[in-house]
C-alpha cells in the first residue's frame, strides 16, 4: 500500500492505517484505463517522436513503466523514461515532514522534448507545480504534459491533466490508492 | 528529531544512515546541468569561522547556495571579535539579523555546543570543526565516499561491515580521526589506529578501535587507509623525535604504497603536506585515492546535513 | 604620622577593634550541642561576646529547636576581589556570603591583585579587611609575585603577624621551595599547590577517558602525585610546617595517608568541589566545571571522600572565587576557573557527601582553626570561650536560589539546586550576623 505507507509516514505524528471502503478500478479496469491513455498520448502527439515520460516518485513510477510498456506493445517504440522525487521542490517544505525518498534519473536532456509526466493520483495540483519546477532544472520542455491514473478532484492550483483513467470525486480526508492491483478508496484509521 | 548536529554519537547508526541516504539524493543534484534545488529559499545559513578553513567554509557556502539558501559569513579575524566582544554577544547579533542556522567551526572544543546553549528555539547550530573534539560532517562524508567505492549508493541502510579502516597520524590532536572512528565503527567496519603511544589519547581504553604501531603489518590487511595531517609542532614539543624518524616509522612512503592490496583506498582529509604523512607524488601516482571525491561528496552530504536540519521538517515530527 | 599609623596598625590583631556593638546577649535554647566532647542537648548563653553559663536578663531567647549548634565554621580558602578584583566581588560582598554560609572565620587568598608579598600590600589588605563581617585573615606569598624565582620577605611578613605563606600555583623550583620552608619562622605555615610546571600538559581538565572523547587538553594525575611525594619529602627533611593545597587524586591521598603514619607533621585540604564532581561533568563543556586542580575521576572522588572521613585529609574548602558570567561563558580551554560557592558549602558538606556531623565539623570548622591559628574559632562551647558560632538545620531540605545569594559571583553549579541542610544562625564575637539563614548587619 504505497499511498498508505506515504501517508503514514508524512502525517506527523500520528499516522495510521489505511482502510479500503470501496474499490474504484480493478486490475482489468486499470490496464484498460492506461491502454486508452497511452493512444491518447500517441494521438496527441502524432506519434512518439521526442516523447519523455517522466515518472513522479513514487506514486507514478510503477504507472510510468506500464504506460511505456503499452506504448512500445502498439507503436514499437521505446520511449525514454526517468523519474523524478520532486520533494526538494515542494511548497510545504519546513511546514510538514518532507524527506526525498526515491531517485532521480532524467536519462536525456529535456530541451525540445514533450514531457508526459505521470502521476497515480492528481489532488491539489502542489505536486505537479513542484514537478514543473523541477522539470526546469534539466533544460526547458517543448511541452509537458499530464498523464495520471485518478483525478479526485479539490485543485488548489491551475492545473489540469492532459490524460485521465478515470474521475473520481472525492471528499477531502479521503485517501486514493492505487497498486498493480487495482485502486481502492478508503480512509485513514488510527 | 535532531535539531543541532555537534557530533556523530549522538545520531546513531539510524542517524547516520538516513543522512548518507539523503545524500544520495544530493549527489543526483550536484550532477544536474543545474545543481540547484529551491528546497531551502527564505533560509539563512550563518557561518562562523573562528579558525581559517578556506575549504569547508566553500563547501557549506555552497551546499547552502546549491539548496537556495542565503549565507552570511562571519570570519574571527575581521570582527569585533578582536575588540572584546564575546562569542555570545557576536551570536546574538547574527540571532538578531534573523537566521535559520550557525555553521561554527572554533579552535576549542566544545564552543558549537556552547552556543547551541545561547541560541533561540528554531535556529540549528552545525559543528564544521571544533578544537580536537568532532568534525561531523567530514566523518559523514568520509563513510559515504568510502561506501560509494566499495558498495554504490548508500541507500537506506548504508553499511560498512567487513571493511577494514586504518587511521594514520596524529589522532590526539585530530578532530578528523574522532568523527571518522565514529562514522566507520557506527556502520560495521573495523579501525584500528597507528600511531606513536605520543600522539594518541591517554585513555581510549573504550573506543572500539585496535591500536597498532606496526604500519607495514596492518597495510595491507586494509581496505581503506586513511591518512591524517601530522605537524611539524609536534616535533617541537616532543611528541615526535625527528621528521625522518617519523617518516620511517608512520608515513606512507613510496616503498609502503606497494604494500597496499589491490582494492585498498586511501583517503585525506585536506591539505595534504607532502613529506610527512605521506611523501614525494605518492598520492598523485596511486590509482584509488578518493580525495577529490571525497571533497565533491562533502559538498552533497552539507545539503543532506542543511536540510535535514533545515527544511526537512523532520524537527517538527 | 608615621608613627601613628604604625601603632595603628600593630595593634591590629587585637580582633576586639573592629567589633561594632557587642553589648548583646542571647539565650539558644533547644538545639543540639556538637564540639569535640561530642553532643549534647544543652541551652548555650551568649554575653559580650563570649560564651556564658546563664543568660543574662536582657538575653534575647532564640529557639533553636531541631538545629545544631557547633563552633563557627573556617575557610581556609577564599578570594574576596579586594584589592584588584572588585568587579568581582568585594570583602563586603564576600564576607557576608561567607558568614550566610555559616563561616565566622576565613583565610584570604594571596592573590590578590597586587599579590599580597610585601609588608605595604599587606597594610591595605589589612585596612580593607576591617569590613568583614567575619574574621579575616590574609595570606602572602612565598615568592616575590607569585613568581616562582625568588622568597618573598617571609620572616618581616610573619612578624606582622601573617602566618600562612601560598603561591597559589605552583612553585617548580624546588630548591627555592626547600629554601622557603628552611628560613621561614616557626609558626608559618608553608602551603603548596602540588602540581608540576612541566607535568601538567596545560590540561584544561583530568586527563583520562573523558579528556579523550572531549578532545580537552589533560592534567595527568601524575602532574600532582609526583609533586606531592617530592613535597612530603622536603617537609620531613626541613622539619617545616607545610600544607598540601588542594589535593585531587586518590594517589596524592595514599601518600598522605602513608606520610602521616610514618609521624611527618603535614596537612592537607580539598576543595568542596572535588567532593562533588568528577571529570564526567565536563560532558556539556560547561566552563562551570573547569577548575584548579581540575575535577578528577570517580576513583579519585571516592578516595578523597575517604580521605576527609578518616581524616587523612584535615580540611576542606570552599575554595570560594568568584567570576563574572562572562568568564565562564569563554570557550572551556580559555575560561576561568572556579567555583564561588561558600553560602552552599556547609550544606553540600553536611548534607551531600554522607559524612557523619563530627567529622564535617571537624572538617570544616576543628582542624582549619587549629591548622592555620585561628585562636578564638573552632573551640569547644564552653563558657569562657569567644561566642563565634554556627546555627544549622542538618535536614531541611531548600533550594539554593540565585538571586537570593549574596556573593557576586556568577559561576555556581548549585544554583537552583535542592541542598540538604542550611545553616540558620551564624553569631560572630557573640553577635548575630545571619538570622534566619539571612544577613543581618
Amino acid at each position: 500500500m504505497r499511498v498508505a505507507d506515504r501517508e503514514r509516514r508524512m502525517t506527523p505524528p500520528f499516522g495510521g492505517v489505511f482502510v479500503a471502503t470501496s474499490t474504484v478500478l480493478d486490475q482489468a479496469q486499470v490496464h484498460r484505463a492506461l491502454t486508452r491513455i497511452s493512444h491518447e498520448i500517441i494521438e496527441k502527439n502524432r506519434g512518439l517522436d521526442n516523447i519523455v515520460l517522466v515518472a513522479l516518485q513514487t506514486g507514478g513510477a510503477q504507472v510510468a513503466e506500464h504506460i511505456a510498456q503499452l506504448l512500445f506493445e502498439i507503436e514499437g517504440v521505446d520511449v525514454p523514461t526517468g523519474t523524478i522525487d520532486v520533494a526538494l521542490y515542494r511548497d510545504d517544505i519546513g511546514l510538514r515532514p518532507v524527506m526525498p525518498e526515491a531517485e532521480t534519473t532524467i536519462p536525456v536532456d529535456l530541451t525540445a522534448k514533450t514531457v508526459v509526466l505521470v502521476d497515480d493520483v492528481l489532488f491539489t495540483g502542489r505536486t505537479i507545480r513542484a514537478a514543473l519546477d523541477a522539470l526546469n532544472d534539466f533544460g526547458r520542455p517543448r511541452a509537458v504534459q499530464l498523464a495520471v491514473v485518478i483525478d479526485r478532484g479539490h485543485r488548489e492550483l491551475p492545473i489540469r491533466p492532459d490524460f485521465v483513467g478515470k474521475n473520481l470525486p472525492t471528499r477531502r480526508e479521503e485517501v486514493v490508492d492505487v497498486n498493480p492491483e487495482g485502486v481502492l478508496l478508503g480512509v485513514m484509521r488510527k | 528529531m535532531i535539531r543541532h548536529l555537534l557530533e556523530l554519537e549522538e545520531l546513531g547508526v539510524e542517524g547516520i544512515q538516513a543522512i548518507l541516504q539523503l545524500t544520495d539524493r544530493f549527489v543526483e543534484v550536484g550532477e544536474r546541468a543545474i545543481p540547484k534545488v529551491p528546497a531551502l529559499r527564505g533560509k539563512t545559513v550563518a557561518n562562523m569561522f573562528f579558525e581559517d578553513s578556506t575549504r569547508t567554509r566553500l563547501s557549506f557556502d555552497v551546499a547552502a547556495k546549491r539548496l537556495s539558501a542565503d549565507v552570511l559569513t562571519f570570519s574571527a579575524s575581521s570582527s569585533s571579535l578582536n575588540k572584546g566582544e564575546s562569542i555570545r554577544d557576536s551570536v546574538e547579533t547574527l540571532e538578531a539579523m534573523g537566521i535559520n542556522a550557525i555553521v561554527v567551526r572554533h579552535g576549542s572544543s566544545g564552543v558549537p555546543q556552547q552556543i547551541t546553549r545561547w541560541v533561540n528555539e528554531g535556529i540549528s547550530v552545525i559543528n564544521a570543526g571544533d578544537g580536537w573534539h568532532a568534525h561531523p560532517t567530514q566523518g559523514l562524508l568520509d563513510a559515504y565516499t568510502v561506501c560509494e567505492h566499495f558498495r554504490g549508493p548508500a541507500g537506506p541502510a548504508a553499511s560498512l561491515q567487513g571493511l577494514h579502516v586504518g587511521l594514520v597520524g596524529d589522532i590526539l590532536h585530530s578532530r578528523v580521526a574522532r568523527s571518522d572512528i565514529q562514522a566507520y565503527t557506527a556502520l560495521g567496519a573495523t579501525v584500528t589506529l597507528i600511531a606513536p603511544a605520543t600522539l594518541l589519547p591517554a585513555d581510549i581504553s573504550t573506543w572500539p578501535v585496535r591500536v597498532s604501531q606496526d604500519l607495514d603489518q596492518v597495510l595491507p590487511t586494509l581496505d581503506v587507509l586513511g591518512l591524517l595531517r601530522v605537524q611539524k609542532e609536534r616535533m617541537v614539543e616532543g611528541s615526535i623525535g625527528s621528521i625522518r624518524e617519523y617518516i620511517e616509522e608512520f608515513s606512507l612512503t613510496q616503498r609502503r604504497v606497494k604494500l597496499l592490496s589491490d582494492t585498498a583506498v586511501i583517503t585525506h582529509p585536506g591539505p595534504v603536506v607532502r613529506g610527512v604523512e605521506v611523501t614525494g607524488s605518492v598520492l598523485d601516482e596511486y590509482p584509488r585515492v578518493l580525495k577529490n571525491r571525497q571533497v565533491s561528496n562533502g559538498v552533497a552530504v552539507r545539503m543532506a546535513v542543511l536540510f535535514l536540519l533545515l527544511g526537512s521538517g523532520a524537527e517538527l515530527a | 604620622m608615621l608613627l601613628f599609623e604604625w601603632l595603628c596598625f600593630s595593634s591590629y590583631w587585637d580582633p576586639e577593634q573592629n567589633l561594632p556593638n557587642r553589648l548583646v546577649s542571647y539565650f539558644f535554647k533547644g538545639g543540639e550541642v556538637v564540639d569535640q566532647n561530642g553532643r549534647r542537648y544543652e541551652n548555650v548563653a551568649v554575653s559580650n561576646g563570649m560564651i556564658v553559663k546563664e543568660p543574662s536578663d536582657d538575653a534575647t531567647e532564640i529557639d533553636i529547636n531541631g538545629c545544631v549548634i557547633s563552633a563557627g565554621l573556617v575557610d581556609l580558602s577564599v578570594n574576596f576581589g579586594e584589592p584588584g578584583s572588585e568587579d568581582v566581588e568585594c570583602i563586603d560582598s564576600g564576607s557576608r556570603a561567607a558568614a550566610r554560609g555559616g563561616f565566622t572565620a576565613v583565610l584570604n587568598s594571596s592573590d590578590i591583585f597586587p599579590v599580597l608579598d610585601s609588608a605595604p600590600v599587606l597594610a591595605e589588605a589589612e585596612r580593607l579587611f576591617t569590613k568583614s563581617v567575619c574574621e579575616m585573615r590574609p595570606s602572602a606569598t612565598i615568592t616575590v609575585g607569585a613568581k616562582g624565582l625568588a622568597l618573598a620577605p617571609l620572616r618581616e611578613l610573619s612578624a606582622k603577624g601573617v602566618r600562612w605563606f601560598s603561591d597559589r600555583g605552583t612553585i617548580e623550583n624546588k630548591n627555592l621551595l626547600r629554601k622557603a620552608m628552611e628560613y621561614s619562622l616557626s609558626g608559618s605555615v608553608i602551603s603548596v599547590r602540588p602540581q608540576s610546571g612541566s607535568l601538567n600538559g596545560n590540561g584544561a581538565m583530568h586527563e583520562g577517558k573523558w579528556s579523550a572523547i572531549l578532545g580537552l587538553p589533560g592534567e595527568p594525575s601524575i602532574s600532582e602525585t609526583s609533586e606531592v611525594a617530592a613535597i612530603i619529602d622536603l617537609a620531613h627533611v626541613t622539619g617545616a610546617r607545610v600544607h598540601l593545597d588542594r589535593i585531587s587524586t586518590a594517589e596524592s591521598v595514599q601518600l598522605l595517608r602513608e606520610a602521616k603514619r610514618n609521624g611527618i607533621e603535614i596537612t592537607s585540604s580539598v576543595t568542596i568541589q572535588h567532593l562533588m564532581f568528577t571529570d564526567s561533568d565536563c560532558v556539556a563543556y560547561d566552563p562551570m566545571y573547569r577548575a584548579d586542580p581540575p575535577y578528577r575521576s570517580d576513583e579519585d572522588r571516592e578516595a578523597l571522600i575517604v580521605g576527609v572521613k578518616d581524616r587523612t585529609i584535615d580540611v576542606v574548602v570552599s575554595d570560594h572565587r568568584p567570576a563574572t558570567a562572562e568568564a565562564k561563558e569563554l570557550p572551556f580551554d580559555q575560561s576561568v576557573k572556579g567555583v564561588a560557592g561558600i553560602e552552599a558549602t556547609a550544606a553540600l558538606l553536611m548534607g551531600s557527601c554522607g559524612l557523619d556531623l563530627e567529622v564535617a565539623l571537624d572538617a570544616l570548622s576543628w582542624s582549619p582553626a587549629k591548622v592555620a591559628g585561628f585562636v578564638n574559632h573552632g573551640n569547644l562551647i564552653l563558657p569562657g570561650n569567644v561566642a563565634n558560632l554556627t546555627v544549622f538545620n542538618p535536614r531541611i531540605s531548600w533550594k539554593y536560589e540565585s538571586r537570593e545569594q549574596i556573593s557576586l559571583g556568577r559561576n555556581n553549579p548549585y544554583f537552583e539546586k535542592m541542598l540538604t541542610g542550611r545553616v540558620i544562625h551564624t553569631i560572630y564575637r557573640g553577635e548575630l550576623v545571619v538570622t534566619d539563614s539571612e544577613v543581618v548587619i
